[in-house]
């Protein structure tokens, strides 16, 4: 068999390979149009402020690690402990802070140091000290020593009194009902063990006392083609799951899970990148091996805030980061892979996320060079090539689209036609170098993972703008490990 | 294909721009019936009669509009105020509409209808025999809307689904059975008398809510059940109740096997301020035990003087887990409402 031939052959091992991707994704399309239209129904007229005045809610812990955030910190707290719920413990961890986080949250909040006792349920850095809040009782702080976000968590999560436990990023954007939203799928049903919620990009919004009171489109492409990809991720990527053997991926920025389960899972592991997905993947699979919840339920509702990177180097970091711990995890619970034992984690959902969201970087690299080498031998026809590449970036400009399509037809949080037609703009020119380059930096980030790369490399943030400081908007350093995975 | 691919995204681009042209038209015609609808709704809470002229402008509107209309009142107000806008609905049609919808059988509609007439404080002929509604979100509803009718009937009915098996339902109803208040005590005391342990939890959350004396007896039965979730339960019940007899029990409960069940009993002793048995929670400080140690310090902390002097009696035991607790428990600030109280 000639060069020729491998490649013709490579050539429909590639077609076949789209084919079964479409397919599934046109399959979670489906199955997210679905679920919101449900979603729609049941929300529609609730009055969530139910829940709000209700002595039987479950208490809420939020476990929010800062580093470094002397200068946000004091409004971030302030957005916590002012959210919409009933029963709330706010957890902050003080992750080894070299600026003057804690003298800030001391003065603020008029914390008093009390003896540093805790349950030490899960492993993590020594903690220094624990301080209750005079004014606001329902405030602990746990000033610890540097030990990274996953570690912070355990130290709160050994802390920590509530019921459900909410994981966020201390500088994430929380809307005021999140909790009354988060908690409904743990109202719903006994099986559920997390729940995550949608995700947006607050770049170019308008932000003020820690909220977004005006979300905008970024006129920049970077950022805006972000809120496409965001929509598209959250709104028929991990709404679609619901339905089809729930998700294996709960965004960092803001999580809600069982403090029992969490803990029986040992908190969050420390050796990985992807300690996110780690703890979801162990909570399903320790929840189906023990009988127990096991559920992770995705709500579509817009929960939280989050700015995304407008620099091309610290994107590519941090999706090579996000590939890296995706591989990790996948590689961790391969005993999973085609598991019946499992049902649909094991049969669907794991093989989606290896076949799928792992290799396709790596196919879709292959397939452009295998398709450019079987042009230059004449091995397939010019024409069908040019044709194929438009079918296959229809096809994603159409899922993006319908992305959108659903954002408008449900939650509508960008009501301004000029945000509109920008978002438009953006889902196209998603194909044209976006596209490619987010291919480069997965592959980046399998390599790095075969090298044993462990590091989370330096993320830069721009800060939010507030109405008055729109034009004065300056950079503003952040640690190395806070812009999340949709 | 091809074709097909570019006709959908024409199409998905076509309907994106349209529906957002006519969304905005949409709101702000919805804006201008909200208004009129404010105006009215005004009109007949300072006690008049919302004029023809007035209300014209609404009935012109279609049915599903002003449904949407009323969506839009502040739906928070009660008593006489709900009853004037529940009567406005009526004259409008919204009430009829909403009872219709009860009926339809397709459950998001039945939902809707439910809503609204829990919004609007009406529908005693409609809403109840939803009660039994396959959808656990509609049986929610329901339980929503009966914490304003607190009919024995209902509350009858509400009691059967503290088992509901979907966890909605049982939410909803607890939440209304706890608003209703004293109207439930004797019906929800007979049900924890008829029921085993194991049924009995969600109906003990609610007695612990309304914490009535005449809960004296089946929280006494309780104390002794098999499932320690029950016992723990019972025991938190005593504490929200008080008296003698239910200290008694409380000390009793203090040397359960079950560790839930010793720091319920902990801190309900705690919250009744019973500073006879300070020495008592003391010994627990020593618990093998992080919550019941935990409980136990706040305890103390609750029974005032003799509690705090049994925690710095503690500061020097020889378990040191007695002792770290004690130090962080003395170490816990005064909030402005402990302080204020004291």
């Amino acid at each position: 068999m000639d060069l020729r031939h491998v490649l013709v052959f490579f050539d429909w091992v590639i077609f076949a390979y789209f084919l079964l991707i479409n397919s599934f994704y046109a399959l979670l399309l489906i199955s997210a149009s679905w679920s919101m239209r449900r979603h729609l129904l049941t929300m529609a007229h609730e009055s969530s402020w139910r829940v709000l005045g209700s002595e039987v809610a479950p208490v809420v812990s939020v476990l929010a690690p800062a580093f470094n955030e002397g200068s946000t910190i004091a409004e971030s707290v302030r957005a916590l402990i002012t959210l919409h719920y009933p029963n709330l413990e706010v957890v902050l961890v003080n992750d080894g802070s070299t600026d003057n986080t804690l003298d800030v949250l001391k003065r603020e909040f008029e914390l008093v140091a009390i003896h540093p006792i805790y349950r030490h349920d899960v492993d993590s850095q020594p903690v220094n000290g624990l301080y209750k809040s005079r004014v606001n009782p329902e405030l602990v702080v746990v000033d610890k020593r540097n030990g990274g976000k996953a570690d912070s968590l355990n130290a709160g999560l050994n802390v920590a009194t509530g019921d459900l436990i909410c994981a966020i990023d201390a500088d994430t954007l929380i809307e005021p009902d999140a909790l009354l939203r988060m908690v409904r799928p743990f109202l719903l049903r006994d099986d559920v063990v997390a729940a995550g919620g949608t995700i947006r990009v607050a770049n170019a919004c308008e932000v003020s006392d820690g909220r977004v009171i005006r979300p905008r489109v970024p006129k920049r492409p970077l950022a805006g083609i972000q809120v496409v990809e965001y929509l598209r991720a959250f709104l028929f990527g991990r709404l679609g799951w619901n339905s089809l053997g729930g998700n294996l991926i709960i965004s960092g920025a803001f999580g809600l899970f069982r403090r029992e389960a969490m803990i029986a899972a040992g908190g969050y592991v420390h050796d990985t990148v992807g300690e996110d997905m780690e703890l979801v993947a162990e909570l399903r699979r320790r929840g189906i091996m023990q009988k127990g919840p096991h559920r992770v339920d995705f709500v579509p509702d817009p929960v939280a805030w989050t700015e995304v990177p407008e620099s091309v180097a610290v994107l590519g970091r941090q999706r090579d980061r996000w590939h890296r711990g995706l591989t990790d995890v996948l590689w961790r619970y391969r005993g999973l892979f085609l598991n019946y034992r499992f049902g649909a984690l094991g049969l669907v959902v794991y093989p989606y996320f290896l076949l799928v969201e792992l290799l396709s970087p790596i196919v879709e690299a292959l397939g452009l060079l295998s398709v450019v080498l079987s042009i230059a031998l004449g091995a397939i026809n010019m024409t069908f090539a040019v044709l194929f590449f438009l079918v296959a970036y229809g096809y994603g400009l159409l899922l993006s689209l319908f992305a959108l399509l659903l954002e408008q037809l449900s939650f509508r949080r960008y009501p301004r036609l000029m945000d509109r037609a920008l978002l438009l703009l953006w889902a196209l020119a998603e194909s044209f170098g976006y596209r490619q380059l987010t291919v480069w930096w997965r592959l980046r980030g399998v390599a790095r993972f075969i090298g044993k790369r462990t590091d989370w490399g330096e993320m830069t943030r721009r800060g939010f703008s507030s109405p008055e400081d729109l034009s004065q908007i300056g950079p503003r350093p952040a640690r190395s490990n806070q812009l999340r995975n949709p | 294909v091809l074709v097909v691919e570019g006709t959908l995204i024409a199409v998905a681009v076509l309907v994106l721009l349209g529906h957002s042209l006519i969304r905005l038209r949409h709101e702000r015609k919805l804006q201008e019936h909200l208004v009129v609808a404010e105006a009215a709704a005004m009109a007949t809470l300072e006690g008049g009669r919302p004029s023809r002229v007035d209300l014209n402008p609404l009935r012109s509107l279609p049915v599903s509009t002003r449904v949407e209309v009323f969506r839009g009142l502040n739906t928070a107000m009660r008593g006489v105020n709900k009853d004037s806008v529940g009567t406005l609905a009526n004259q409008l049609g919204v009430v009829d509409r909403a009872r219709q919808l009860c009926r339809s059988r397709f459950w998001w509609r039945r939902l809707l209808g439910a809503r609204l007439l829990t919004k609007l404080g009406v529908g005693e002929d409609a809403v109840p025999a939803l009660l039994d509604d396959p959808v656990a979100e509609v049986r929610a509803q329901v339980a929503e809307w009966a914490a304003d009718h607190p009919s024995p009937e209902l509350i009858e009915r509400l009691l059967n689904l503290l088992n509901d098996p979907e966890t909605l339902p049982r939410f909803s109803v607890q939440d209304s059975l706890l608003r209703m208040g004293n109207a439930v005590i004797p019906a929800l005391d007979r049900y924890i008398a008829s029921h085993s342990d194991d049924d009995n939890e969600a109906a003990l959350v609610v007695a612990i809510g309304l914490a009535d004396s005449r809960f004296l007896g089946s929280a006494a039965l309780l104390c002794k059940a098999d499932h320690p979730q029950t016992r723990a339960l019972a025991g938190t019940l005593l504490g929200a109740i008080g008296g003698e007899q239910a200290v008694n029990l409380l000390l009793e409960l203090l040397d359960d096997p079950s560790a839930h069940v010793r720091a319920a009993a902990a801190r309900s002793l705690g919250k009744l301020g019973h500073w006879p048995a300070a020495s008592r929670v003391g010994q627990l400080l020593r618990d093998a035990t992080w919550t019941v140690r935990r409980e136990a310090g706040l305890a103390l902390r609750g029974l005032g003087s003799p509690g705090l002097l049994v925690l710095r009696r503690f500061l020097r035991d020889d378990d040191q887990f007695a002792a770290d607790m004690a130090q962080q428990v003395l170490d816990l600030p005064d909030t402005p409402s402990r302080a204020l109280a004291q």
